[in-house]
Parts: C-alpha cells; sequence; structure tokens
C-alpha cells in the first residue's frame, strides 16, 4: 500500500510539475463543460442558413419566404447553381427552388424542391425535418382552406340539389305534358287528310271550257257590245226624242238625267265588257294556268305535305321516344342528385379539422426541460471519462516506459501489480477530480439535478472509469512512444464514439453493427447505465444486464492489463538487451573501423605515397596540408579543379577515408581543403587518442 | 576481503547470432572492488545486466549469497541463483547503468525518498540514508533541484545515490566515469572508494583502466566472451609482462639519438622495446636497474638534461594492449 501511494505521489508531482499537464488536468473539463454546456443549452431548434431561388414572384412564393424569414436565415440567389454553390461554399445549408407560377391550380403540381448537402449526416436529416415541417404547417394551411372551399361547395351543391327538386318534379311532368301533347299532336297531324289527285281535277277539260268559255264570252261580247252600241244608239235616239217630245223641262231633265245615267251605265257597262272581257279572258285563262300550276303546286305540296305529315308524324314519335327516354334521364338525374344528396348527407366528416388534421399527434416528454443538455450530460461525462481516460492512463504508462527511471524501478522489489494499481489510482484519482468538477458546475451553473440518485450513479462513474483507464494502460504497454499511445487511444475512442448513438442513432444502422454496438460497445453500456441512473432514478439491482456486461467486460480487461505489463516489461527487456546487444555491435564495429582506418593512416606504403608534380612525397595529411600551403592558388588548380581532386582522390585510394574524401571534393579553394585536411587531421588525432584510452 | 558473495558460472548470453558471453566464470568476493576491463564492445554492460538478473543467460548461473550467511561457507546452502530469487537479488543489490535512471523532474529527496519506498524503507530510515548519501555524493546543497537540472557529474552520483539508498551489500556500476572530465572521474573514484570503505563490494566495469588499476582489489579482463584473467592489477601485470618500464624525461629531448646509443646494448639489458611517447622516452626492459644505469650515462655523454625519470611495471592498458596483440 505503501509503495502505491509512493508512486501516485510520484505521478501527480511529475504531472504537476508540468504546467501545461497541470493546466489540462484542471482546467480541461471546466473548458469541456463551459463550451458544450452552452452549446446545448438551447432548446435545440436549428437556425440554419436557407438559400433560395424564386422564379416567378407569386403571392405564394412571399408567403413562404416570409415563413422562412421568421425562423430561418435567408438568402436570395437568382439560380439553382448559385444557389448550390452557395451550399458547397456553405454559405447557406440548403436551398428551397419554388416552381414556375407557383399557384394553386388543377394542373400545376407546384413541387418545391429542397437542395440539401446531405453530407453533413448529423445535421440534414433534421434541416429538412424543420424545414419540412415548417412548409407542411403551411401547405396544411393551403390544404385547409382549399378543403373548406369544397366543403362549402359541397354544402351549396347539397343546397342546390334540395333547391332543384322541385325544379325536376316540373320537369317531369312537363316532359308528361309534352309527350301528352306530342301523342295528341301525333294523332292530329297523323289524320291529317292530304289527299290530293290532280288528275283527278281535270284541270285539262277546265282549260277546255275556259276556252269555251273565252269563246262564248267573246261572242257574248260581240252580242254585248252590239247591244250596247244598240243601247247606246238607242239612247241617243231616245235623247233625241225626248226633245222632241212634249213633256216638262223637269221631266225632260229628269229623262235626261236618266239617259245619261244609263249612257253612263252602258258606258261604264261597255268599259266593263271591255275590260272584262280583256281581262277575264287573259285573267280566267290565266288564272286557269295559275291554278294549273296553283294546283300543281298544291299537289306537289300535298305530297310534300304528305311526306311531311309522315316524316312529322315519325318525328313525333321519334320525339315521343326522346321525350321517354329524356323522361328516363331526368329520373335518373333526380335519383343522381337523390343519390348526390344522399351521399353528401352521409358524410360523416365534414369538419375542417377533422379532415385536414383526421390524426393528431401529442408528444408528451418525459422531462419536461427544454434544454437538450440534461439529455446529453451522460454522452457527455462518459466521453470526458472515456477519452480522458484513454488518454491520460495510456500517456501515464507510455511516460513511465519511456522515462529515464523505468529501468530502476525494474531493479527495485517491487511488484507488477503495485505499479499497475499505482497507474491505476493515479488516473482514477484525476478523473475524480475532473468529474467533480464537471458534475459541480453541471450541477450549480446549469442548475440541474445531480444529488440524487448519487449512489448508483457514482458507482457507475467509478466502473467506467476503472474500464476506461485499463483500457488505457493496456493501450499504454502496447505502444511505445506517446505519439503512437495517443494515436491508438483517440483511434479507439472514435471507433466507440462512431458506433454508439451519439452521432448517428443505432436503429439506422445495419442490425448486426447496431446489436454489437448495444451490446458490446463500453461506451454505449455506459451511457444507457448513466442515462437510467440519473435521468430515470434506477438503482444498481434495477441497472439491468449492461451493468453485468460493464462487470465482466472490468474483469477481461484486467487479465489483459496484467499480460500486457508483463509483456510490455519483458518487451522492455528484450529491448534493453537488444539495445545492450546493439549498442555491444555498434561500438564493436565503429571501434573495429576506426583502429583499420588508423592502420591505414598510420602506415601509408611507400609506393603508395602522394607524389607531387615537383617529385615531393607526402604521406599523411600533415605533410599535405604543408605542402598545399606552400603553393599559390595557380598551382593549386592543377591539384584541384573541376575536373578533378586530386589530393581528395589520394585520401579516397589510399587512406580508405571515404568521409573525408567527400568533404575535400567540396572544397575548391585552397583555404577549404586545408580547411578539410586540418579537420581531418584532428579527427585523426583524437581517433588516436581514443583507441589509446580505451586500450 | 571476505568470502565469495557472488558466483558467475558459466554463464553465456548471446544476441541474435553474436554470442557476446560464452561460459564467463567469476567469483567476487564480499567487500572488494572488482573491476571488469574489456575493449569497447567486449561485453562488459552485458555482463553486468546478467549478473544482476536484467538479462537472462542462455547458459550457465549466477549465484549469490544472502546477507544473512555471509559468514557462513557451506555453499551449498548459502548460494541463490539470481534469477529464481529476484526480489532478495534487488535487495540485496544496487545498480546504476551507464545512463543515469532518475525521474528528472523530481529532485534529488524526492527521487531518493520514492526509491526508498519501493524498497519498503521506513520513513525515517529513507530520510536519514538520503541525507547521507547527499552528502557523500556532494549533492546535498541541490537537493531541491529538479534532477534534470542537475550537471552531468551530479546526475551521475544522484544515480549511484539511487542505487545505495537501500544500503545494499553490493553495488554494480556500469561505467561510472563515463562522460566525465577528469576532476569529476577522480571525484567519482573517490566517492567509490569511500562507499566501499562502508562494506559495500562494488562490482564495476569501465574504460579507464589507469583508474581501475588503483582503484580495484581486482580486476577480471573481458576478452572475446570470457574472462581470460582475474586477479589484482600486479598479478596481472606480472603474469602477463615481466617488463619495467623506464619513463625519462630530458632537454632538449634526442631522444632518437637516446635510442640509436640504446640500440647497441638492447640484447644485453634485455630491452624490448623503446618508444617515444607524450614528450617522454619509454624503455621497456628486464632489467631496469641496469638500463637505467646505462642511460643516465648515454644523457651525460650527450649533454641531455634529465627532467623526469620514473621506473614502473607496465600499465594494465600496456598488458592489455600486448594481450590482444598476442590474441
Amino acid at each position: 500500500m505503501k509503495k502505491i501511494i509512493s508512486i501516485i505521489k510520484k505521478n501527480f508531482k511529475l504531472i504537476m510539475r508540468s504546467r501545461i499537464s497541470a493546466l489540462i488536468i484542471l482546467f480541461g473539463p471546466l473548458l469541456i463543460m463551459v463550451v458544450v454546456g452552452l452549446a446545448f443549452s438551447g432548446s435545440g431548434e436549428i437556425r440554419i442558413n436557407v438559400g433560395y431561388v424564386v422564379p416567378e414572384v407569386s403571392n405564394m412564393t412571399d408567403s413562404f419566404v416570409h415563413l422562412m424569414n421568421d425562423k430561418y436565415n435567408v438568402k436570395e440567389y437568382t439560380d439553382a447553381k448559385s444557389c448550390n454553390e452557395g451550399i458547397a461554399s456553405g454559405e447557406v445549408t440548403l436551398c428551397v427552388l419554388f416552381p414556375h407560377d407557383f399557384v394553386i391550380a388543377n394542373n400545376n403540381t407546384n413541387e418545391i424542391v429542397f437542395t440539401v448537402d446531405n453530407s453533413k449526416i448529423n445535421l440534414f436529416e433534421s434541416v429538412v425535418d424543420a424545414l419540412e415541417k415548417s412548409f407542411n404547417d403551411k401547405a396544411l394551411m393551403l390544404t385547409q382552406g382549399l378543403t373548406q372551399e369544397l366543403l362549402d361547395k359541397l354544402n351549396d351543391t347539397q343546397s342546390s340539389i334540395s333547391n332543384k327538386t322541385e325544379l325536376i318534379l316540373n320537369l317531369k311532368n312537363e316532359n308528361k305534358i309534352l309527350r301528352e301533347d306530342t301523342n295528341v299532336v301525333s294523332n292530329e297531324v297523323g289524320g291529317l287528310d292530304l289527299d290530293f289527285d290532280y288528275n283527278n281535277l281535270k284541270i285539262d277539260v277546265l282549260e277546255d271550257e275556259s276556252d269555251s268559255l273565252s269563246d262564248a264570252f267573246d261572242t257574248v261580247k260581240g252580242v254585248a257590245d252590239d247591244v250596247i252600241k244598240e243601247s247606246e244608239d238607242l239612247i241617243n235616239d231616245l235623247d233625241d226624242e225626248i226633245d222632241d217630245m212634249n213633256i216638262s223641262s223637269s221631266d225632260k231633265n229628269n229623262l235626261d238625267d236618266l239617259l245619261n245615267e244609263s249612257l253612263t251605265n252602258i258606258l261604264e257597262l261597255k268599259n266593263n265588257m271591255n275590260d272584262t272581257g280583256e281581262i277575264n279572258t287573259d285573267d280566267l285563262q290565266a288564272t286557269i294556268s295559275a291554278l294549273k300550276t296553283t294546283l300543281r303546286n298544291v299537289d306537289q305540296k300535298f305530297a310534300r305535305a304528305t311526306s311531311a305529315r309522315d316524316t312529322s308524324v315519325s318525328k313525333i314519335s321519334n320525339m315521343d321516344d326522346k321525350l321517354n327516354a329524356s323522361l328516363i334521364k331526368i329520373m335518373k338525374i333526380e335519383e343522381t342528385f337523390q343519390a348526390i344528396y344522399s351521399n353528401i348527407d352521409a358524410t360523416e366528416v365534414t369538419n375542417l379539422e377533422s379532415i385536414t388534421k383526421p390524426i393528431t399527434k401529442r408528444v408528451d416528454k418525459i422531462f419536461t426541460e427544454d434544454s437538450q443538455l440534461n439529455f446529453y450530460f451522460p454522452y457527455l461525462v462518459i466521453l470526458i471519462i472515456m477519452f480522458i481516460g484513454l488518454l491520460l492512463a495510456s500517456t501515464l504508462v507510455v511516460m513511465e516506459k519511456t522515462s529515464r527511471a523505468h529501468f530502476r524501478n525494474f531493479v527495485t522489489p517491487t511488484s507488477d501489480m503495485t505499479f499497475i494499481f499505482g497507474q491505476y489510482v493515479t488516473t482514477l484519482i484525476i478523473m475524480v477530480i475532473q468529474l467533480v468538477i464537471v458534475l459541480s458546475i453541471f450541477g450549480f451553473y446549469f442548475h440541474r439535478d445531480v444529488i440524487s440518485n448519487l449512489a448508483t450513479t457514482t458507482f457507475i462513474l467509478f466502473l467506467l472509469i476503472t474500464l476506461f483507464t485499463w483500457i488505457g494502460m493496456i493501450i499504454g504497454n502496447i505502444f511505445n512512444t506517446e505519439e503512437t499511445s495517443t494515436l491508438a487511444s483517440i483511434s479507439l475512442g472514435s471507433i466507440l464514439l462512431f458506433i454508439s448513438d451519439l452521432i448517428f442513432p443505432l436503429e439506422r444502422m445495419p442490425p448486426l453493427i447496431a446489436e454489437i454496438a448495444r451490446t458490446y460497445n463500453p461506451f454505449v453500456l455506459g451511457t444507457e447505465l448513466l442515462r437510467k441512473a440519473m435521468m430515470h432514478k434506477r438503482t444498481i439491482s434495477q441497472s439491468g444486464v449492461d451493468l453485468y456486461i460493464v462487470l465482466l467486460y472490468i474483469i477481461v480487461v484486467f487479465v489483459f492489463v496484467i499480460l500486457s505489463h508483463k509483456l510490455m516489461k519483458r518487451s522492455y527487456l528484450l529491448r534493453w538487451g537488444g539495445y545492450v546487444a546493439r549498442r555491444h555491435l555498434r561500438m564493436q564495429k565503429q571501434s573495429q573501423e576506426e583502429k583499420k582506418l588508423l592502420k591505414r593512416y598510420n602506415n601509408v606504403p611507400t609506393d603508395e605515397y602522394f607524389i607531387t608534380k615537383d617529385n615531393k612525397k607526402l604521406g599523411n595529411l600533415v605533410e599535405m596540408r604543408n605542402y598545399i600551403k606552400a603553393l599559390n592558388d595557380s598551382e593549386f588548380k592543377e591539384y584541384v579543379n573541376s575536373e578533378a581532386n586530386v589530393f581528395a582522390d589520394w585520401v579516397l585510394d589510399v587512406l580508405k577515408n571515404d568521409e573525408l574524401s567527400i568533404i575535400m571534393r567540396k572544397a575548391k579553394r585552397k583555404s577549404g581543403t586545408m580547411t578539410c585536411l586540418q579537420k581531418g587531421i584532428k579527427k585523426y588525432d583524437k581517433l588516436q587518442s581514443k583507441l589509446t584510452k580505451k586500450k | 576481503m571476505g568470502n565469495i558473495i557472488l558466483k558467475i558460472n558459466d554463464v553465456s548470453k548471446r544476441f541474435g547470432n553474436k554470442e557476446i558471453l560464452n561460459k564467463v566464470n567469476l567469483n567476487i568476493r564480499s567487500g572488494e572492488i572488482f573491476g571488469i576491463i574489456g575493449l569497447s564492445g567486449s561485453g562488459k554492460t552485458t555482463l553486468l545486466n546478467t549478473v544482476i538478473g536484467f538479462l537472462q543467460p542462455e547458459g550457465g548461473d549466477v549465484f549469490f549469497k544472502l546477507e544473512h550467511l555471509l559468514e557462513y561457507q557451506n555453499d551449498a546452502i548459502s548460494y541463490r541463483s539470481v534469477y529464481k530469487n529476484e526480489d532478495d537479488v534487488k535487495r540485496m543489490f544496487g545498480f546504476a547503468a551507464q545512463t543515469p535512471s532518475f525521474y528528472s523532474k523530481l529532485n534529488s529527496l524526492e527521487n531518493l525518498d520514492y526509491f526508498g519506498n519501493l524498497y519498503n524503507l521506513s520513513h525515517d530510515i529513507r530520510r536519514t540514508n538520503s541525507e547521507i548519501l547527499l552528502q557523500l555524493m556532494g549533492i546535498y546543497d541541490s537537493r531541491h533541484l529538479p534532477a534534470g537540472n542537475l550537471s552531468g557529474g551530479m546526475k551521475k552520483r544522484l544515480d549511484i545515490a539511487c542505487a545505495l539508498i537501500h544500503d545494499p551489500k553490493v553495488l554494480i556500476l556500469d561505467e561510472p566515469t563515463a562522460d566525465l572530465d577528469p576532476i569529476l572521474r577522480k571525484q567519482m573514484w573517490y566517492l567509490i572508494n569511500q562507499i566501499n570503505e562502508k562494506g559495500t563490494t562494488i562490482l564495476l566495469s569501465s574504460h579507464f583502466l589507469d583508474e581501475l588499476e588503483l582503484l580495484c582489489d581486482r580486476v577480471g579482463i573481458l576478452y572475446d566472451g570470457k574472462i581470460i584473467k582475474a586477479g589484482t592489477p600486479n598479478e596481472i601485470k606480472n603474469f602477463y609482462s615481466k617488463e619495467e618500464e623506464i619513463k625519462l624525461e630530458t632537454s632538449p629531448g634526442k631522444y632518437n639519438k637516446i635510442i640509436n646509443a640504446l640500440k647497441r646494448e638492447t640484447k644485453e639489458l634485455c630491452i624490448k622495446k623503446m618508444a617515444i611517447q607524450d614528450n617522454k622516452l619509454i624503455v621497456y626492459t628486464q632489467k631496469a636497474e641496469r638500463s637505467l644505469h646505462q642511460v643516465l650515462h648515454i644523457l651525460e655523454d650527450m649533454n641531455e638534461i634529465l627532467i623526469d625519470v620514473v621506473v614502473e611495471k607496465p600499465t594494465l592498458q600496456e598488458v592489455l594492449e600486448k594481450l590482444i596483440e598476442k590474441k
């Protein structure tokens, strides 16, 4: 126990002495709580940027745009393409494309198109749902308007039908009367005697008679003329006679008058005779002719009349049929009207609300808070526990492993379990501190209830801290650097997070994955347990199978912690041994190479000496350096130029010193070459003394 | 020096195809300073790591005597395998690798306290030991500084202090003076001596043969994976070389002439070799007295002024060079 406490104290000292670590440990959860609390303290309404395109402005488009304006940040675009570009650039989250000719009409589908970036998987459905809901509400209003119109029309129809019943009755009666009249007419028309035979009229005989009459008339006329003439003569004679008569003047006058009148009458008669003769004969013939023609016409007309009569009778008969049919139709109409009326009458649901909203739903929330923070809190807590547990535990283990002191820990008589528990308890204490901070802020600042069901909550948190700490320790044991262990921790945490329902509902995953996640994902198990404990106030015994699974996990993971620790220790020792071996081999090799180099340098055969242009022999770098020092630039260039560097060649070929040769080739000037040589000389001297000392 | 505290029996160790240790046999006595010498890459570190139990040998075993049985001679009961009694080994042994091993962000006191805790030392003992060790190592004044801020030498000393916090019977040091300047090296050796004077057996490896020669009670030469010879420095020197060295420094220093003059009498004086090194003339001879006598004569004849003369046995370094040449 003392040792564990000592290890814990040591770990805390190490952590606290790294100011950044201390800050992160203390303030990390604070920061997380503040940020997340502020982020999730809202009611969950989505405030998004919406783009829209209105090809034709209308009342409808205006009303929808106005609706969007109330709830979202809207921006108008000229066309769909620019709106889509707005989505791509992040200016807007989705585009609403209104149709052309946006009016409610029979042939208008009025399709409003939502263009949405469905790559934002955590947002796009909510966004579409939110906007759809708004639009659906508006559509519902319109539907209600139209429905009301329909209902009114139905009522009107019913009333009209009701009003028109008498009319139909009248129609029927009139129909009946018409039929009767038609029958009468039919009978009368059918009874019309239109028999007429022209030939029976013997017009020719009449014509002949007329001719005879004309002849007779002429004769008569002739006689008449003679008579008249005679009468005239008589009158004239009488007139003359009168004068000669002995009678009173008055009687004379009277006789004159009479004679005059008679003369007048005779003249008139003469005239008339003339006229009649002229006229009557011609007229008679003409008349007879006309009569003949007329009679012919009449005959034809009678024929036609007969035909027409027959036709009329037939048509009247048809009319009768039609009237009958019409009556049937009227009766059918009557039936239909009655049926319509009955149907309309029989409609049970005529209330607008009932039609447009036949089913209403009400969401009764178990929890009445508006803020989402409550609901996300278990996830948040487990998220903190998971990531910090994994990261902190793995980092502590790796820090210990890579620390210089790790070796000395192995040299002490301390069991592996002591070290394991020391690390575990260190992590546990740190996480408890963080959770206390988180819960305090949650309770105090956001006024949430954390005290009730504290025992169960605490127990569950303890289990989860233990589980993730030990998983983190396994990671720390497996990986050898902080970077790789951090990566592994983050990767594992991310995997557990992604196959949880925090980002994506489990119900939307393939069934197998969902089942695995639900049953075996410690993050999901943890959040469920915590949620039940905090939200539903479940006790430990009511926590269900999830708790047993977590406990089982803890036992299994603990076994792996021990195994991985032992493996880590073995690997460390092997690496230590390997390090020793490699160091041993490296030093051996280096030592051998250095000896070779030095031997070569100290024992250059005379025939391999560098021979200068003036036949001097140089056997080592010192001599070479001294010789070069005495050369002028042009003389130096004979040895070292862009094409060749004979000094470097000699160093490589004779001294077998690759490194020095390469450096010398880079030097193009005398001073540079001398510097290289000087360095080479120093190195050889150092090597000499080093080897001497080592020996 | 007491009984054998550590027995290295036929220990072989290979890494991959490369055999590093080949049936190494060595006995370390209680209370001694034993130095392992060898060329770079000869396997010194491997041997030390194997002794502490850090590396498992492919063959052989390492036995140690439990602390409370140190006085007993009976091998069968007294000795335990290092590999089967890890905790006992860890309690009895202290180890300081070539790279210091402590927490850079903790200060010296905290490091000592922490490691002392891992050895189950009580608070008082930890405190006492820490104080003593910090004083001994000469880093007491900087005990509150983060260990990472200490100088190279101080880090080494802290490392050794951490190895000694539990008062081990055996202290294993892998190249304790590597990367230290001469003054610090001297201090380190002094320290090692002091630790040894308190009764701690020290097993160390080093490149600095001259220091080993002075400091170690016994040395072992590791060559080609084997301890080819172990013994006191003088025993080794005598075993490999009967020659003595006459080191002369003269003015004006016409050593070549002196060499030429001596060459005539090489056989008579049993002069094996003459060399000019570090502005001194070194004459290797089996008859040091006579040779010196002759040299002085020559100097007088040549009007060379004698500045300094030393007659000594060849150094371990020289012995090793010779040995390697032989091999």
